[in-house]
């Protein structure tokens, strides 16, 4: 600063004048090149100027701010007439070589390395040197490390190439933690509370040991806001924080803990006296009232008055009322006046405005997914009413598609208000992986080894797209259609393929197509040393319509299935030979479950009959299905469900009857896999499969039912349901039989299992139900007994 | 600093554009200021750009022509840069958001170098660009009237999604087959509605019908539009007899 050329003038006092530059002369640069500068300046040769005016000082923080300068000068050399001659003279900044860290151990050093705002190359200022101390100091403070230093040392300087190598000594200290929380003013309520309802900021103690209870400012603020937020739910409305502090004391032997204290200043605890409403009419004054949820008397509760106000849970605010039925334009003014003894009148006025139509409805961040997929699963539709409910409707049908990550699905509004339109836009996000893969193994029994299977979903397939090679980014996809390859194999002769594939939506419109095909291969040597040979092809097609009436829960299904069986061994009533069906299959499902994994509320229905005519050269039956399942919210998150099941296989006539059809209960798809051949039923607690069904026996062998029952009951506790994972661990009791005819049938002569599993939802593996049931009863005949345990797992089926 | 800028410049020429990217992310870091720096920044955005990764390519291409205005370079730069986003922007099923960037960077490019010789290429790559944002809009209105043989307020929908095509592609290629195309949506959905309110959704194919043959009297849909605007006529007409019956 003590330059001589130095002189301060009153710039009022210099007249600005245009003059032309002469020359310019760049002094003080090492590194930097002289036209690098003279760039950066703006100013050349030959270029009018005025001076003083902005020219100078604009080039003055140009060069400042590129950071290589630490001190930057502009002279005027001489002036001649019109002309001037000027230099810049600046002075390089020190540049960072490298940089090290000592003091702290290596995995912090490894934090802060990456923290440190500094790059070699790039010039070392005082600002970047603050910075850096700042982020290393903030690094420790988010931890817990109050009295931490931060020592820059300078060494190992290159005059020539002007390169510096800085030496951060970091001592972090000690680590102090929250032991103290205290308040005043607190006349309703103890400390004991309130601490409790500061939720972010705790005290250390004994149980506390595994958690640091550090001081952060973020937590402390938030924890102020939970602190107000819970006294203005309990009617005090002027509640205030006076005074707070945070404060390190020493608590023994030189061991320092952090205070905290809050002087509080309560006021009175208001009730609401009078609620009126103005303007209202469309919904009655009592209506709007209700919907309000607040009595005479009633402590006024902020935060419960705002919800029901504006946006609640339940979606019976008033906003929701008018949003819900195009009254976009809701106009609300409240006032809350005081009132003798602590009370309080709250008047509403409203100006409901016209109806808001919708104009556009679009979207954005498909970027995998077709508009048309998307596009028809939008409940707002352009030209109809406004309404919030089918936003919302809208939000949650968009993100049980799967496509997108449910908490980025944003709805916005774009409102013209002059013309009452609004345009709707959702922000849409891509999740990474719409497919999974399931690969399991386990070990099928003693008589198969080890299991091996694995199948790939693609849930977002596009099949148009299979010839366009652009679109192979892996496979073609965006068009929603859903296909699915599997493959299983065991260690001794048992191996299956199958492949499937939907188009839920058919030309457009609801209406969903399915085909598929599966092959299924069994073989092995009995225990009599006999070889057993057994094998299935199947291929089907089916074609679903989604009903509105009696209401829009329902779809009918109509499948066709062709069937070949070959058997090289008798077992049951199963002959060997060839058998071919070709059957048809009416089926009306109602389906209302809440969310697919782990329902909360909802219910299924299944009602179904298969006819395979007796025509010439193929086997015939008919069958008829029945089941039913209710899913009831209990207390907390706590679900219960119940349901039954039953089935019926009969015959046209004697001739050509199909035995593969018969009813074989328990286990799960997994430990059925084997036992193609049968009609297997899922019953958990009993092993099924080849390790012994529940079926009617004849000469020690089972032959399987004409008629079964099922019935579940299950509690749920949704314990984890996050995008990552859900966890749903259970309690359930299943009970089920297998009868020979009529005859025989008699429902409530079951076998029951109780016991206890979980189902785990992952993204990328699919649905895995692992369950371990208790047995009530045995079944004769078998190894099978009651009093006995049974582990079942599966992998991939859906609920 | 020349020899890492000739060695950056050496993968460069043999056509390893990943490492050459790399190359001249280092000449930039350490030769920020000079000219060697200026020279590498343009050509970090073209490995990235023959790297195929266009949207890195986009954002330093930016860079260049926002540091180096003054530069020769800098127009081509910003034709670039639009381009990259323009080889980013995707089937016209999917978001479009880079699409709207391309246009955007283009019409700026345009703007400011009027004198150009790639000029003409902009304005080709805009018109292709318009055309699939057209036909975005055009299928959504297509997707509706499909909806609308279930749940008939799809068809007015329809008939809004069609204006909106012509109102903002009016130049493209789809706004004669929108427009026609918008007369039968008014005419179905007008027969899908109660008699009270037919009258007036009628009226509205036949405005529809008013501005087509203004805008396009020798569209190849004439014959379409001519067939639902006899159909919107003969059906008001009916609607407005049999209220003055009832």
């Amino acid at each position: 600063a003590q330059d001589p050329t130095l002189r301060i003038t009153n710039p009022l006092d210099t007249p600005p004048r245009s003059l032309t530059i002469t020359q310019i002369d760049v002094t003080g640069a090492e590194t930097r090149s002289e036209s690098m500068i003279l760039a950066t300046a703006g100013l050349s040769v030959g270029e009018q100027i005025t001076i003083p005016g902005p020219a100078i000082g604009d080039a003055i923080q140009r060069l400042f701010r590129t950071g290589l300068f630490s001190d930057v000068q502009i002279y005027q050399i001489s002036r001649t007439g019109s002309q001037v001659h000027l230099e810049i003279e600046v002075r390089e900044q020190p540049r960072l070589d490298r940089f090290e860290i000592t003091g702290p151990r290596r995995s912090q050093r490894r934090d802060l390395r990456d923290l440190i705002p500094m790059i070699p190359g790039f010039a070392v200022t005082e600002s970047t040197k603050a910075q850096s101390v700042n982020a290393i100091m903030r690094y420790y403070r988010e931890r817990g490390f109050r009295n931490t230093e931060v020592v820059i040392v300078e060494r190992d300087r290159d005059e020539v190439r002007n390169r510096v190598t800085l030496e951060f000594q970091v001592d972090p200290g000690r680590r102090i933690q929250i032991h103290e929380i205290t308040f005043e003013g607190n006349e309703s309520f103890s400390d004991r509370k309130l601490r409790g309802e500061l939720r972010e900021i705790k005290r250390t103690n004994l149980w506390r040991t595994l958690t640091r209870q550090t001081f952060d400012q973020a937590s402390f603020e938030e924890a102020q806001e939970n602190l107000i937020n819970f006294y203005q739910q309990n009617g005090f409305r002027d509640i205030r924080i006076v005074e707070d502090s945070v404060f390190v004391f020493e608590r023994s032997r030189g061991r320092e803990g952090i205070g905290v204290f809050m002087r509080l200043e309560e006021g009175p605890q208001y009730r609401v006296r009078n609620i009126a409403f103005d303007g209202n009419t469309i919904y009655t004054e009592e209506e709007l009232i209700a919907s309000l949820g607040f009595e005479r008397g009633d402590v006024f509760d902020q935060e419960r008055f705002e919800s029901n106000m504006y946006g609640n849970r339940r979606n019976n605010d008033i906003t929701a009322l008018y949003h819900d039925i195009g009254h976009l334009f809701l106009d609300l003014d409240i006032d809350i006046r005081d009132a003798p003894g602590d009370s309080l009148d709250i008047f509403i006025g409203m100006v409901e405005n016209d109806i808001a139509t919708i104009n556009r409805v679009e979207f954005f961040g498909n970027t995998k997914t077709h508009d048309h997929v998307v596009r028809r699963n939008l409940r707002n539709i352009p030209g109809g009413n406004y309404s919030r409910s089918a936003i919302q409707r809208t939000v949650r049908e968009l993100a049980q598609l799967g496509y997108f990550v449910p908490e980025n699905i944003m709805p916005d509004l774009d409102v013209d208000f002059e013309n009452r339109k609004v345009d709707v836009i959702y922000a849409l996000d891509e999740t990474a992986g719409s497919d999974n893969f399931e690969l399991s193994g386990g070990f099928g029994g003693r008589q198969f080894g080890v299991i091996l299977s694995a199948r790939v979903n693609f849930n977002n397939f596009s099949a148009r797209n299979i010839l366009n090679g652009e679109s192979w980014r892996p496979l073609p996809s965006g068009d929603g259609q859903r296909l699915s390859l599997g493959v299983q194999l065991t260690g001794r002769g048992y191996r299956s393929y199958n492949f499937s594939f939907q188009e839920p939506w058919l030309f457009g419109l609801p209406n969903s197509l399915g085909f598929g095909a599966n092959y299924s291969y069994f073989r092995f040597s009995n225990l009599s040393g006999q070889n057993e040979r057994y094998e299935q092809f199947s291929t089907f097609m089916t074609l679903g319509r989604r009903l509105t009436f009696p209401d829009d829960f329902f779809t009918q299904v109509t499948t066709l299935r062709f069937q070949l069986f070959d058997s090289a061994f008798p077992r049951g009533l199963i002959e060997p030979g060839r058998s071919k069906s070709l059957s048809l299959r009416l089926g009306l499902n109602r389906n209302s479950l809440d969310n697919p994994i782990s329902p909360n509320s909802g219910s299924t229905f299944d009602i179904g009959v298969e006819l395979a005519a007796p025509l010439a050269g193929l086997d015939q039956y008919y069958l008829a299905d029945i089941s039913f399942t209710q899913h009831v919210p209990l207390f907390g998150r706590l679900v219960a469900s119940t349901g039954f099941e039953y089935g019926y296989l009969g015959w046209f006539n004697d001739n050509n009857r199909s035995q593969y059809q018969r009813f074989y209960l328990g286990g799960t798809l997994l430990q059925q896999q084997q036992t193609f051949y049968q009609n297997n039923i899922e019953l958990r607690g009993f092993p099924g499969g080849r390790n012994g069904s529940i079926s009617p026996y004849l000469n020690g062998e089972p032959i399987g039912g004409s008629i079964y029952s099922k019935y579940i009951a299950e509690i749920r506790y949704p314990a984890v349901s996050s995008e990552q994972v859900t966890l749903v661990p259970y309690l359930f009791f299943e009970a089920g039989n297998a009868y020979a005819d009529f005859d025989e049938f008699d429902p409530f002569r079951v076998k029951r299992a109780v016991g206890i599993g979980t189902r785990v939802f992952l993204p990328i593996l699919g649905l895995i139900d692992l369950s371990y049931g208790y047995r009530l009863d045995g079944i004769p005949g078998t190894n099978v007994n009651a009093g006995q345990w049974e582990f079942l797992f599966n992998i991939g089926s859906p609920f | 600093l020349e020899v890492a800028f000739d060695k950056a410049m050496a993968f460069y020429d043999r056509g390893r554009f990943g490492d050459a990217a790399q190359a001249f992310e280092t000449v930039i870091t350490v030769g920020r200021g000079t000219d060697i720096g200026q020279e590498a920044q343009f050509f970090l955005a073209e490995s990235y750009f023959k790297n195929r990764q266009y949207r890195l390519a986009a954002s330093e291409y930016q860079r260049y022509h926002i540091f180096f205005n003054r530069s020769d370079r800098s127009p081509d730069a910003q034709f670039m840069e639009a381009y990259s986003y323009y080889l980013l922007s995707p089937r016209y099923e999917l978001d479009q958001t880079d699409t709207f960037q391309s246009i955007e960077l283009f019409q700026l490019f345009v703007s400011r170098n009027r004198a150009s010789p790639r000029v003409e290429e902009a304005v080709q790559y805009i018109d292709e660009m318009r055309e699939k944002l057209a036909q975005k809009n055009f299928s959504a209105a297509n997707q509706y009237m499909r909806l609308g043989r279930r749940t008939a307020v799809n068809f007015r929908a329809a008939a809004i999604y069609y204006g909106l095509t012509i109102d903002r592609y009016p130049e493209t290629s789809f706004a004669e087959k929108s427009q026609a195309n918008q007369i039968r949506a008014w005419v179905y959905f007008a027969e899908n509605s109660t008699l009270n309110r037919q009258e007036e959704r009628f009226n509205k194919a036949i405005e529809s019908y008013e501005t087509y043959v203004q805008l396009f009297p020798r569209g190849a849909n004439r014959s379409l539009a001519e067939e639902y605007f006899d159909r919107a006529v003969q059906g008001r007409d009916q609607a407005v007899s049999q209220l003055a019956n009832l």
